[in-house]
């Protein structure tokens, strides 16, 4: 362990698309998936992640190096982790989130569903449907019959159908 | 991978619908109960999302047009059904509002907080009136309670909250002896808030050793008004206090080994034990008008401290353990003395803090209420008894403001006649100084200005003297320039903020004698644009100007520079 050693360890990750990143490993074990792989001794050559892109794997990796950085300061850690999202579209932000489950990375996890459910929160029906390119697969009637069982949701939200 | 886009940032392609089921269910945690339930309409493979998702939330304030009776049926049939599917519900959150006339309610509560007893999580938000089945729920989290009495009645049923880690009283009417006989069955609390609740004139919270999070506010005791609630803790599990306007009772000798943040404010009682307890953990400290710092040496021994933020009308003697770390303090005074009474103490906080980066902040206020913000006192701010200066301190270097003499002729004109020739009056009068001394001769003239000269005219200051100001002004330069005296501390930002032109001169000179800014500014003064230019060139002056001033600031730079 790089504690041991006096250097800082590194491991080296591979994206589906074979682009191979080095990181600290320090940084690289706040995924779950790599820790474990650390813990019984098989991260010595590359890792390969079958399920993350490199385009993806890129960024996950500035977040790791990123908020590894920061000392045990939950406001701190909150405030990078909004800031690391903030210019992050619904794209970047679904690949995100697949790789943070495969990675096992619950912070990262946690934060992106919470910027994707900021997204959806007090926009109409017809606006998410239009913003995540979500079909309505509904008739009328039963969409109309999907309204009334919950009626109480729609209360207030009428007016913003073409926000 | 590419995939079409929509031109506005929609996605044509539905990458959503198609997430598992497990990253959906997180997404939909951190929506509210109406806005989960109302993605059941978004397309067929979203009708029944949300009915999984692990976490439940209501609250009748969001039932903004609904009637009650509707919520509770919502509440109800939906609890319902996650038993009879044998759902897990991780967190159950309610917040309700119950009253007397409202047995509906009650009964409703009583019915669901037995189903929630296999809940992980239960957040509960009562107010007004808690039928006791509250304090049944033993899974219990987090409650909070608001604008309600809690009496003997109301804690019959209490049972142990084995699980209630989070104890919010808001506005609760309660006695000290009913408070500590719930906290007795708390035992595992972590966060307690306790805010404006009536009657509680003590906490005592020294069984509570998970405690972290203490938050305690109260009204501002006016006076005569009752005590101020007195609180004593168990120092070593506790991470953060707050308190606001409470007695923080301190054993002798206090450990608070893993206290990382202390806020006081308003705090009466003698805060001298302080001085005898250990903060190894403390990084950041706030002191806010505390009456209990008044009159005592107050020494920290905080080697951790990263952040220490004082605000308050008096100076405090505070001195802190040496730290190996770089923290920074804020100094926010509120003085309504003249310089000249606070400039020593100031220097010695300063001196006691001058390792780490200071950032100072001196308010004048306007002390005399009439209006004016003259202060109409001794603003000679020659820091006398620092050893330089003239040592009387006054006698000279007092504005006379109310004199009423009829001295129209010396107002609202500033002379900055160091140089020797800038005359913004253009009356004439200034330029007789002339001297090239360097000192600043401030002269407050617009009786019979009106000269269209573009020089600076403020009607409403045109009862100054001046005839003092020049002299007062050179006292302060000499201190500066004294090097016999104590070594200035240098500080990262000056700001000062004043009630009235006159205190500017003043403030400036008595906070330049004690300390030597890097930073200085902004100044707040009510959008007076002016005086601001004139706060600006004023001290212009002192860094440039002529030979004496030259002197000064090569002073001030090896201050700096040491």
């Amino acid at each position: 362990m790089a504690a041991e050693t006096g250097t800082p360890t590194t491991l080296t990750l591979k994206s589906n698309d074979d682009e191979l990143f080095s990181v600290a490993e320090s940084a690289a074990i706040l995924s779950v998936t790599i820790r474990n792989m650390v813990e019984d001794g098989c991260a010595g050559g590359v890792i390969p992640l079958d399920n993350v892109d490199g385009k993806t794997l890129a960024s996950v990796i500035t977040y790791m190096n990123g908020i590894s950085a920061i000392p045990a300061d939950e406001e701190k850690k909150k405030s990078y982790r909004d800031k690391f999202l903030s210019d992050k579209d619904f794209e970047t932000l679904a690949d995100m989130v697949l790789a943070a489950n495969y990675l096992n990375m619950s912070c990262l996890m946690d934060a992106v569903s919470a910027k994707i459910a900021q997204v959806m929160e007090k926009k109409s029906v017809g606006w998410v449907r239009r913003k995540f390119g979500i079909e309505n697969d509904y008739t009328p009637e039963e969409e109309a019959a999907v309204k009334e069982e919950h009626k109480w949701t729609f209360e207030g939200v009428e007016t913003d159908d073409d926000n | 991978m590419k995939r079409a886009r929509g031109e506005d940032d929609s996605n044509s392609v539905d990458r959503i619908s198609e997430l598992p089921q497990g990253i959906l269910q997180q997404i939909l945690y951190h929506l509210s109960q109406e806005e989960a339930v109302r993605t059941s309409v978004l397309s067929k493979s979203w009708r029944y999302n949300w009915c999984t998702r692990p976490n439940l939330d209501f609250s009748d304030r969001s039932f903004f047009k609904g009637s009650k009776q509707y919520f509770l049926s919502v509440v109800d049939e939906t609890l319902q059904r996650y038993r009879d599917q044998r759902l897990c519900i991780e967190e159950f959150h309610l917040c309700i509002s119950l009253d007397d006339s409202d047995p509906a309610s009650s009964s409703f509560l009583e019915k669901w907080i037995p189903t929630l007893a296999t809940t992980n999580k239960e957040q509960g938000s009562v107010s007004t009136y808690p039928p006791s089945v509250v304090f049944e729920a033993e899974l219990l989290q987090d409650l909070q309670v608001e604008e309600l009495t809690l009496d003997r009645k109301a804690i019959d049923r209490i049972i142990h909250f084995k699980h209630l880690k989070k104890l919010h009283l808001l506005d609760v009417c309660i006695e000290a002896e009913i408070f500590q006989n719930i906290i007795s069955r708390c035992p595992l609390i972590e966060d307690l808030f306790v805010e404006d609740c009536r009657g509680l004139r003590k906490i005592e919270v020294n069984d509570l050793h998970c405690l972290k999070d203490l938050y305690f506010t109260d009204y501002e005791v006016v006076e005569g008004d009752e005590e101020c609630c007195s609180i004593e803790v168990y120092p070593p599990s506790l991470e953060t206090i707050k308190v606001n306007y409470g007695n923080l009772r301190l054993s002798k000798g206090a450990v608070f080994c893993n206290l990382n943040h202390l806020y006081l404010c308003g705090v009466e009682l003698l805060l001298d034990r302080l001085s005898s307890c250990k903060f190894p953990s403390l990084e950041y400290l706030s002191i806010v008008y505390c009456e209990g710092l008044r009159g005592i040496k107050l020494f920290m021994d905080a080697p951790n401290m990263v952040d220490f933020s004082y605000q308050g009308d008096f100076i405090p003697s505070i001195s802190f353990a040496s730290t190996s770390t770089e923290w920074k303090s804020d100094i926010n005074l509120h003085l309504c003395d003249a310089p000249s009474l606070w400039s020593v103490k100031l220097r010695k906080l300063l001196k006691s803090l001058s390792q780490f980066q200071i950032f100072l902040w001196i308010i004048q206020e306007d002390d005399d209420g009439d209006g004016d913000g003259d202060g109409d006192s001794d603003v000679d701010g020659d820091g006398d008894g620092d050893g330089g200066g003239d040592g009387d301190g006054d006698g000279n270097g007092d504005y006379d403001d109310d004199n009423g003499d009829g001295d129209a002729d010396v107002d609202a004109d500033y002379d900055y006649d160091g140089d020797g020739d800038v005359d913004y009056d253009g009356d004439g009068d200034g330029d007789g100084d002339g001297d090239g001394d360097g000192d600043y001769d401030y002269d407050y003239d617009d009786g019979g200005d009106g000269d269209g000269d573009g020089g600076y005219d403020y009607d409403d200051y045109d009862d100054y003297g001046d005839d003092d100001d020049e002299h007062i002004i050179q006292e302060n330069i000499n201190l500066v320039q004294d090097k016999g005296c104590d070594k200035p501390v240098v500080v990262e930002t000056l700001q000062i903020q004043w009630c009235s032109f006159s205190d500017i001169p003043s403030l400036f000179n008595g906070a330049l004698c004690v300390c030597r800014p890097r930073n200085i500014g902004p100044y707040y003064r009510r959008s007076w644009e002016k005086e601001v230019v004139c706060a600006e060139k004023i001290l212009m002056q002192r860094e440039s100007g002529d030979d004496q001033d030259d002197q000064l600031r090569q002073l001030w730079l090896q201050d700096l520079e040491e």
